[in-house]
């Protein structure tokens, strides 16, 4: 509480003594506490013991009954392993390169044999990957050969028969090429199980992740669906909680939790006692001058502010709730103290940091906390992909515009760099001011990028409006994007986007690498990211032009 | 001729008589042949005026009848077919007229069918759909307030009953408690959106306070701003839940024996290879030996055609030290130049006819010569090292140790004076150089070979402008123009001379750190491109470290080599550093350079028994893991040289989470009393027994204490008694 006295001071040496807190005598002391109600008596003693149970649950992929997790975005981002004859000539020359260094390692001179018989010729190789033209074995042909032989983790059948191996050499060769069969393990998917490259959470049509966990509380089970998540860290905020399945507990006991509760402290907060300093750096009345939400803000923080006490809590990641805190006064009195939650069975307005319940009865479970496992922000490599999906009222349409793609080598390709390197000399749009008036002629439509891709307006059976992946006629494209085509959104028929995914600013969608600590050592994975665009665009389309 | 033509008449020339009498005569001529017509038609009327004559004319009179008649009738018969036409035309114009209305109708139904698809696609807008939310909140907060809600104008027009119309404009449906109907579905929507602004609402005053009790009352009360706008800030630290965690601290170096001679070396090194032999000795490393290298130089016409035999050319010739190769890979037109002129010089080795002029070059479309590698292999290797030493910096002896050690000792005076000394050996290099293109200018350029020479020298010295155009306008230095030559050099030696100094380079020996940082920037300003530089260093290891980084099995769990490799590949998708030297020993092992990939590892502070930090998923909080590529031999020597490629940290997330509950309990604002108060028994009588207090006492002491208190609260001026009557007694 903040004594504010109302000064009847006149002149400035009056109003100094007014706002001094001076001290004189003991009877002063007194005096002036009792002035400022410090020793009005309340009915009611001060807190001194809190009895804490809570009850966490670990999270678990997929639902209640899934596995509990360490880390939930590499489970949900991650791309499937790729084929071995997917990857990108850059991949395909680690894979060897390493394959060649497990040889060396076990001193096993076979690299010349292996490059002569499987020699590494891929087509229109980019200048980076022109070097290991013919001077690498083509690591498919090998993994094709070697695979089937030792099994997926390289430690079963026996070696098959390759060229240039010696006798005496032969068990390091199949040492190497055991280790490398199963280094390979973790990077590649097994033959015959292409999963594509779309994370199996990805919604194609809404461009983001849509995905549930669950968790298996003491007295019932509780799935977290996850329908919008973007793609940028896990958080509490990104999972609802269903219907609790009562009966498909784990039955374990609550954690109990015996403590002195400890008064809230914060920068700038007013001191209960009169002589008691101040931290001067934060000045909650500088805020209250201008607009009653500061004013709001201020009044609380004065107010209620010696009234709130703090209980550390050490929790383990997962789905936490606080099943009850009574708390001992001085006088021996407990009083429970029942969250809000709790009070009002969940049916209150959204509150911070719970979970918004998706059953008709948010009673059961309310008040429930979900904490994400710490996984720190992961190390992210260069941006591999990256598509703006826009709208274009001047045209009526939305676009997919690639702006960032991948070729056969891996290697990055801006594609409007190229489509501007490559354009025919006749387009248009090279010059127009330069061309003779007397020569103008009619064209049924203007071109486009090679990397703006029309999504028209359609719905599906359902009546859902949606925005489907269309072509533009031969010629309105002057430059082929063969080769160079990304694969967030594939280029297939049918393809579709929902329509209330692209609003009025866009969307923007990345694709990166991304890098944790986990496992043996560390998981790395491919990942997407959707954010918001850049605001409406125009590809400058036209029809029925006269130029 | 006297009389010509032009086409519209005659032209008499009057000084030819000749042709005048011509031109009489056949006047003359004319006039005769006149007379004898006319005298023949007096003869022909004559001869009309016979009867025979007459009836001659009746009988073309009848003959003109029976035609007129003829004539009718054909007009008759043209008439009916006429006729016939037009009608046949009415029926075609009754065919195209319903054949256009067809085409109408088709373009009404295309019409109706594109405005179909443009309201689908308005409906789907959010341009035309923007509904001010907040607006339609306030509405709906001001209907709820009262019960029954109030819908009218004011508020949402829903009508009461299906008859009744508030706003014609909209068609709400009317209220109708019942489940399912449409006013209920709208109803809920509307409480979700109440729910939302006030989700939003209670989210910013949470992200003010929550910046406001972190110190930051800019953001706080920027956020409250935000709001009170009605738009929402973009982002809420509030919600982010604090990761807990430890760091562990990776770095990738490169070490090296400085004293190790370089793989292969030029006999005219440029001055960045004389300022850094380290990096240059590391570069040579990662390319293949240009002796090795060789590329097919084509000399052709205008038309392309061959005018000589193509020569392969071995790169050696190119006169390119390591970190050349890295600057003409880079792009430019030196490499042109210096292939150009080495093809030149290599025709006329052999003497005879000089070869004739035409551009030369390179022709890449054959493969390599046999167990050799292409131009392409090398540029490509000189790409990927020139990554390298763009992303690292010079080694220092920190990079070692962990960061909590004792700092560990700069170079040495010694380390810095060599680089000192080389510093001013380039300073002397580049003075000399300038000396050289000037004399050649102010001589009018008698060697064209050497000042070419010359000017190749100052574009290694990074003016790249100073190449000359060799390659396309000649092969033959002496072929070129003096005036460009002198021209070129003159330019080139103003470039230059504003990087010498009055005095040179020295470095300070009680310094030697920054001493050693003067020298890196005067590097950079004499070579024009930032070299690493890197000193001699000792590593002051301890003995656990120098043995990790020693060839041979680790102490380390999880060191061995193909594990390092993998979390080296593994960190070469998300760290550019540890790509570019990865990339780089893949090219330097594919085309069979000296350089292999051969991570050492080691960690501080060092346990027993320990695993690599990059090996387990839970390393221990604090290490530093030191990730070498060792290209010093077997064991680390006791002087070393080398790069700093990356360093990072890895946050290892701790297992639990450290939270707090927090909850409201409204305790007793009464506080202790700022005074102690030492009472003394109010009976003063000797007799009275030592313990005699009772609680009435005790109570009377207080109270009385307490108005005292009061008492003294009150301004003299106030006062009704003259002082502070104390009761003795």
């Amino acid at each position: 509480m903040r004594l504010t006295p109302i000064s009847t001071a006149a002149t400035p040496e009056t109003q100094r003594d007014a706002l001094a807190a001076p001290v004189h005598d003991p009877l002063w002391l007194l005096a002036r506490q009792w002035q400022t109600r410090g020793f009005l008596a309340d009915d009611a003693g001060s807190p001194v013991r809190v009895q804490l149970s809570s009850v966490t649950a670990p999270l678990r992929a997929g639902g209640p009954a899934g596995e509990p997790m360490a880390a939930v975005e590499p489970w949900v981002e991650a791309e499937p392993r790729p084929q071995i004859d997917d990857l990108d000539h850059r991949a395909l020359v680690a894979l060897a390169s390493e394959l060649c260094r497990r040889l060396r390692d076990a001193a096993a001179p076979v690299r010349a044999a292996w490059t002569a018989a499987f020699p590494f010729t891929p087509s229109a190789p980019a200048p980076t990957i022109v070097p290991f033209v013919g001077r690498i074995p083509d690591p498919r042909p090998l993994y094709h050969l070697l695979a089937p032989a030792l099994g997926s983790d390289g430690q079963g059948g026996s070696m098959p028969a390759l060229p240039g191996v010696d006798p005496a050499h032969a068990a390091g060769v199949e040492r190497a090429c055991r280790g490398w069969i199963a280094w390979l393990a973790d990077r590649l998917a097994p033959a015959g199980q292409d999963a594509g490259n779309a994370p199996g959470a990805w919604d194609p049509q809404r461009l983001e992740y849509r995905f549930r966990l669950g968790a298996v509380l003491p007295d019932a089970a509780v799935a977290l669906p996850a329908d919008e998540y973007d793609g940028s860290g896990v958080e509490w905020y990104t999972f609802d909680r269903s219907a609790l399945v009562p009966g498909a507990g784990s039955g374990e006991h609550p954690q109990s939790l015996e403590v002195r509760p400890a008064p809230v402290t914060y920068p700038g907060m007013p001191r209960p006692r009169f002589w008691e300093l101040e931290d001067g750096d934060v000045n909650l009345d500088a805020l209250a001058a201008t607009d009653p939400a500061h004013a709001v803000l201020t009044s609380f923080a004065h107010l209620y502010a010696n009234d709130w006490f703090l209980v550390p809590l050490s929790v383990a990641p997962g789905v936490s709730t606080i099943t009850s805190l009574d708390v001992t006064d001085t006088f021996g009195s407990t009083t429970a103290v029942l969250a809000v939650a709790a009070v009002d069975g969940g049916k209150g307005p959204w509150r911070l940091w719970e979970l918004t319940s998706a059953d008709p009865d948010p009673a059961p479970g309310a008040g429930m906390r979900l904490l994400v496992p710490p996984t720190p922000r992961p190390l992210a490599g260069e941006v591999l992909e990256d598509v703006l999906v826009v709208r274009d009222e001047l045209a009526n349409l939305a676009w997919m515009v690639e702006r960032l793609t991948r070729d056969a080598s891996g290697e990055p390709v801006d594609r409007i760099q190229r489509h501007l390197q490559l354009r025919p000399p006749g387009d248009p749009a090279f010059d127009p001011g330069d061309r003779p008036e007397e020569r103008q002629q009619y064209r049924l439509g203007t071109t486009v990028p090679d990397n703006w891709y029309p999504l028209l307006s359609s719905a599906d059976a359902g009546g859902r409006p949606l925005l489907t992946l269309a072509a533009l006629p031969p010629g309105a494209v002057g430059v082929s994007d063969d080769g160079v085509q990304g694969t967030l959104v594939p280029h297939l028929p049918g393809t579709s986007i929902a329509d209330e995914e692209v609003p009025r600013e866009g969307a923007h969608i990345t694709r990166q690498d991304r890098l944790l600590p986990g496992g043996d050592g560390v998981v790395v994975w491919r990942s997407r990211t959707k954010s918001p665009g850049l605001g409406e665009a125009s590809s400058g389309l036209r029809f029925d032009v006269l130029e | 001729m006297a009389i010509s033509t032009d086409g519209n008449g005659f032209i008499i020339d009057p000084e030819d008589g000749a042709a005048l009498a011509l031109w009489a005569s056949r006047r003359e001529a004319k006039r005769r042949e006149l007379v004898a017509a006319q005298q023949r038609l007096a003869a022909l009327d004559a001869a009309l005026a016979s009867p025979q004559a007459s009836a001659a004319q009746r009988e073309s009179a009848d003959a003109h009848d029976a035609l007129a008649r003829a004539h009718a009738a054909t007009q008759t018969a043209q008439d009916r077919i006429d006729a016939a036409d037009t009608e046949a035309r009415r029926f075609e114009a009754n065919d195209l007229a319903a054949a256009v209305e067809a085409v109408d109708a088709a373009t009404r139904d295309v019409s109706t069918a594109l405005a179909q698809l443009l309201r689908d696609s308005a409906a789907s807008t959010s341009l035309t759909a923007a509904v001010d939310g907040l607006a339609l909140r306030d509405r709906y907060r001001a209907a709820t307030a009262t019960t029954p809600p109030t819908w009218d104008h004011t508020t949402i027009p829903f009508p009461a009953t299906p008859g009744d119309v508030i706003d014609p404009e909209l068609a709400l449906p009317p209220v109708d408690p019942t489940d399912g109907s449409g006013y209920r579905q709208l109803l809920a929507v509307l409480d979700r959106l109440d729910e939302r602004v006030d989700a939003v609402a209670d989210l910013t005053a949470a992200e003010s306070v929550h910046q406001l009790v972190a110190g930051n009352t800019t953001r706080s009360g920027s956020s409250l701003a935000v709001a009170s706008e009605g738009r929402v800030p973009d982002e809420f630290d509030v919600i982010r839940t604090p990761r807990p965690g430890a760091d562990v601290l990776h770095r990738l170096l490169v070490v090296a024996d400085p004293t190790a001679p370089a793989p292969w070396t030029t006999a005219r090194p440029g001055p960045a290879a004389l300022l850094d032999p380290v990096s240059t000795a590391w570069v040579a490393g990662i390319l293949p030996d240009p002796v090795r290298v060789s590329a097919r130089l084509r000399l052709v016409g205008p038309d392309g055609a061959d005018l000589a035999n193509p020569i392969d050319l071995p790169m050696s010739e190119l006169e390119l030290d390591p970190l050349g190769w890295i600057r003409v890979a880079a792009g430019g037109t030196e490499l042109q130049a210096r292939l150009a002129l080495a093809a030149d010089r290599r025709r006329r080795a052999g003497g005879g006819t000089p070869p004739p002029a035409g551009r030369t070059i390179l022709d890449d479309t054959g493969p390599p010569p046999t167990g050799g590698v292409g131009l392409a292999a090398l540029l490509a290797a000189a790409s990927a090292a020139g990554r390298v030493l763009a992303a690292s910096r010079a080694l220092d002896p920190a990079d070692l140790a962990h960061p909590a050690d004792p700092q560990p000792a700069p170079p040495s005076k010694e380390a810095v004076e060599q680089i000192a000394q080389r510093v001013r050996d380039v300073e002397r290099w580049t003075t000399t150089l300038v000396a050289t293109l000037d004399a050649a200018v102010a001589a009018g350029v008698p060697d064209p070979a050497a000042l070419v020479d010359a000017l190749l020298a100052a574009s290694a010295a990074g003016v790249i402008e100073a190449v000359p155009p060799l390659g396309t306008m000649a092969n033959d230095p002496r072929e070129l123009s003096r005036d460009l030559l002198a021209s070129l050099a003159t330019a080139a030696a103003g470039r230059l001379r504003l990087r010498q100094t009055p005095a040179p380079f020295a470095a300070d020996p009680a310094d030697p750190a920054s001493s050693l940082t003067r020298a890196r920037a005067r590097a950079d300003e004499l070579v024009g491109m930032r070299l690493p530089l890197p000193a001699e260093v000792n590593p002051q290891l301890d003995g656990v470290a120098t043995a990790d980084l020693a060839s041979g099995a680790s102490r380390l769990g999880g060191a061995d080599p193909a594990t390092v490799r993998s979390w080296l590949l593994d960190h070469a998708r998300v760290r550019p550093a540890v790509r570019a030297l990865v990339d780089a020993l893949d090219l330097a092992e594919a085309v069979d350079a000296a350089a292999v990939l051969d991570p050492r590892v080691t960690q501080r502070p060092s346990a027993a028994p320990d695993t690599w930090a990059g090996a387990t998923a839970k390393p221990r909080s604090g290490v530093a893991s030191v990730i070498v590529q060792a290209t010093y031999g077997d064991r680390l020597p006791a002087t070393v040289a080398g790069l700093a490629v990356d360093t990072w940290s890895q946050p290892v997330p701790a297992e639990r989470h450290d939270t707090g509950v927090a909850f409201h309990y409204d305790r007793p604002d009464a506080t202790p009393p700022q005074a102690l108060l030492v009472a003394v028994h109010p009976d003063p009588s000797a007799d009275r027994p030592v313990a005699q207090w009772d609680l009435d006492t005790l109570l009377d002491v207080v109270t009385s204490t307490m108005a005292l208190a009061r008492d003294r609260a009150t301004a003299a001026e106030r006062c009704t008694t003259a002082g502070v009557e104390v009761v003795d007694g």
